[in-house]
């Protein structure tokens, strides 16, 4: 993810507590193929507006907009990777719960921004353009900073744990 | 020196340092860890994609491989997974390794079970309920895939420092209320997010004087309050349960909280004034009192006594206790699903699973099931089920159009015969 320096699409909004059962259900394990993960990324999160767009199996939405505690629940992988396989690359919520947020940072998949935002269901469809390099955020105009990754901001750069590791212990 | 809890005593002695602070990242040694069906055809495939077709683990005797979520197979896919764990077992010479078969069962169950948790110890899975071990004093985590790639090749993993949530329970439970009750209540003051990131260290007389099985069902639904982990001081019960598990002897070295210790809260309980619990749907955290249960006549289609929470020796003692010489409700169904092979067969030499039998219910082999609604015991349109397990999530059990309440297997046991929930 340290590549991308510029992440630009639609926003999607998920409120808060939402857990990794509703992302990618158990009832579909084994998740035989990315694409059908992607097909079923937040199926059971009740919404009007679904977060896959069931004739596409893909998502139209790149930016999640969630509350607090989102990915609480399972510790399973399947639930950031369905998320990112069906198009999403950021989740800027509220808060995060601790393994979906360590699966974000140590699979590279998900860049998870810890930011306590205002916006509700209305940011729904709206264009939103991230500035991984810089750390901010645009809306209506609007330009919003979040703080970096601290500590761990050598993982999220690497792109992950794995090639952390390589990077650091030449394993 | 600071005065430090049991959890920063554990994660410095880990690190190799004096003492840790909350808010540091540490980087701790591994002492023994597992992975389960799920993940580890995928963990092998990256193993020797990404560390080379001839790596080694780090240590293969502090690894454990259990098959417990897709078994016996659904599927060929599900099939797939066993035989990728069978084949790493092998290759990788792994001795912990529990397939299928004679002595098998939920991954954290047997954790315990085998003796692979000791006190003072780092002990890590990748599932959400590995928090259980802080029954036994250790630091146990659930952690994702890629941790655990990285652990299988290096032996530690990064972790941020928690902050400790002293839950203080105090005096002696009334009859028919147990631990299941206690964490429920705790889950509900505190809210799935209340304990986020920070550890619950559970104190007070009425955990002292707790069995070791009710120790784990109070760590292990810790996280339904977004903890990192559970943990509680050793205990002569905790004690028996550990020189029980295993024929050889293991050293080992438990950890106190300094007296002078600064909590950042405090929670206390008189477990005098708990009654018994139950979740209602959809979230663990939605905990009601059995009063106010009773007084709404909520009709249960099924009970489900399993999963890693509710499905131990002792949690199917309290549903035979109550069961036995007695029928199910008409159109019940009463599923029970031992945690492991050995609890399977102890409740057959105890007459147990006859008993259950009799009065209707349905006996399942070990496994995860339909705690997590993979299969066996999938819910219709507008159904109720009553479970023991940790979590009622919509879907959970397999069925987005379906309600999960959660209780203790007492409540669970006079439910099934009532066919309301009922104490």
């Amino acid at each position: 993810m340290n590549k991308i320096n510029i992440i630009e699409g639609k926003a999607f909004y998920c409120g808060d507590l939402v857990n990794t059962d509703v992302m990618s259900p158990g009832r579909f394990e084994p998740y035989e193929s990315n694409e059908l993960l992607a097909s079923i990324a937040l199926i059971d999160y009740e919404s009007e507006i679904p977060f896959v767009d069931p004739a596409t199996k893909r998502s139209p939405f790149t930016i999640i907009f969630a509350g607090h505690e989102f990915g609480c629940g399972s510790s399973r992988d399947s639930a950031p990777s369905a998320l990112a396989y069906a198009g999403a690359k950021i989740v800027i919520a509220r808060s995060f719960a601790r393994i979906f947020y360590r699966n974000c940072i140590n699979m590279g998949v998900l860049l998870p921004v810890t930011y306590d935002h205002s916006f509700d269901e209305s940011v729904i469809g709206k264009n939103v353009e991230v500035n991984v390099l810089d750390r901010t955020f645009t809306v209506d105009g609007e330009i919003y900073s979040y703080s970096d990754f601290g500590p761990i901001k050598d993982i999220v750069e690497a792109g992950g744990l794995t090639p952390f590791n390589k990077l650091s212990t030449g394993m | 020196m600071k005065p430090q809890s049991m959890t920063h005593k554990i994660l410095a002695r880990a690190t190799g340092k004096k003492s840790v602070s909350p808010g540091e990242i540490v980087t701790a040694k591994v002492d023994m860890c597992f992975a389960h069906d799920p993940v580890v055809k995928y963990l092998r495939q990256y193993f020797y994609e990404e560390f080379g077709k001839d790596a080694r683990v780090w240590d293969a005797s502090r690894i454990a491989l259990f098959q417990d979520h897709l078994v016996p197979a659904k599927d060929s896919a599900s099939r797939s997974l066993a035989i990728a764990m069978g084949n790493f077992a092998e290759e990788q010479k792994i001795p912990h390794y529990y397939p299928y078969g004679k002595d098998y069962g939920i991954c954290h169950i047997m954790m315990c079970e085998k003796g692979h948790v000791l006190p003072g110890e780092v002990v890590l899975g990748t599932d959400s309920h590995s928090v259980t071990y802080g029954a036994f004093n250790a630091f146990g985590t659930g952690v994702g895939f890629e941790d655990m790639l990285n652990v299988f090749k290096t032996g530690e993993l990064w972790f941020r420092v928690p902050e400790i949530i002293e839950v203080r329970i105090e005096g002696e439970l009334r009859p028919g209320v147990v631990a299941k009750d206690i964490i429920l209540k705790v889950i509900g003051e505190l809210g799935m997010g209340g304990a986020s990131y920070k550890t619950l260290e559970f104190t007070g007389s009425t955990i002292e004087a707790m069995s070791a099985e009710e120790r784990m069902t109070m760590c292990n639904m810790s996280v339904e309050a977004g903890a990192k982990n559970g943990i509680m001081a050793m205990s002569d019960a905790a004690e028996k349960y550990l020189a029980d598990a295993t024929d050889k002897p293991h050293p080992y070295d438990p950890v106190t909280t300094d007296s002078n210790f600064e909590y950042i809260r405090s929670l206390l309980l008189r477990a005098e004034n708990i009654e018994p619990m139950v979740a209602y749907p959809h979230t663990p955290d939605n905990v009601h009192s059995i009063s106010k249960a009773k007084s709404e006549s909520i009709r249960i289609n099924q009970v489900y006594i399993g999963s890693c929470t509710g499905a131990k020796m002792n949690d199917i003692v309290m549903v035979h206790d109550i069961i036995k010489g007695k029928k199910l409700a008409d159109g019940l169904q009463l599923i029970v699903v031992p945690a492991t092979s050995s609890i399977y067969r102890q409740m057959i030499s105890d007459g147990i699973s006859s008993d259950l039998l009799d009065a209707g219910a349905v006996i399942e082999s070990p496994g995860c099931k339909a705690c997590y609604g993979a299969h066996g015991g999938v819910l219709g349109d507008g159904e109720n089920c009553l479970s023991t397990t940790n979590r009622n999530f919509r879907g959970r059990m397999g069925n987005p159009k379906s309600f999960v309440y959660l209780s203790s297997p007492f409540i669970a046991a006079q439910s099934a015969l009532s066919g309301y929930i009922t104490d």
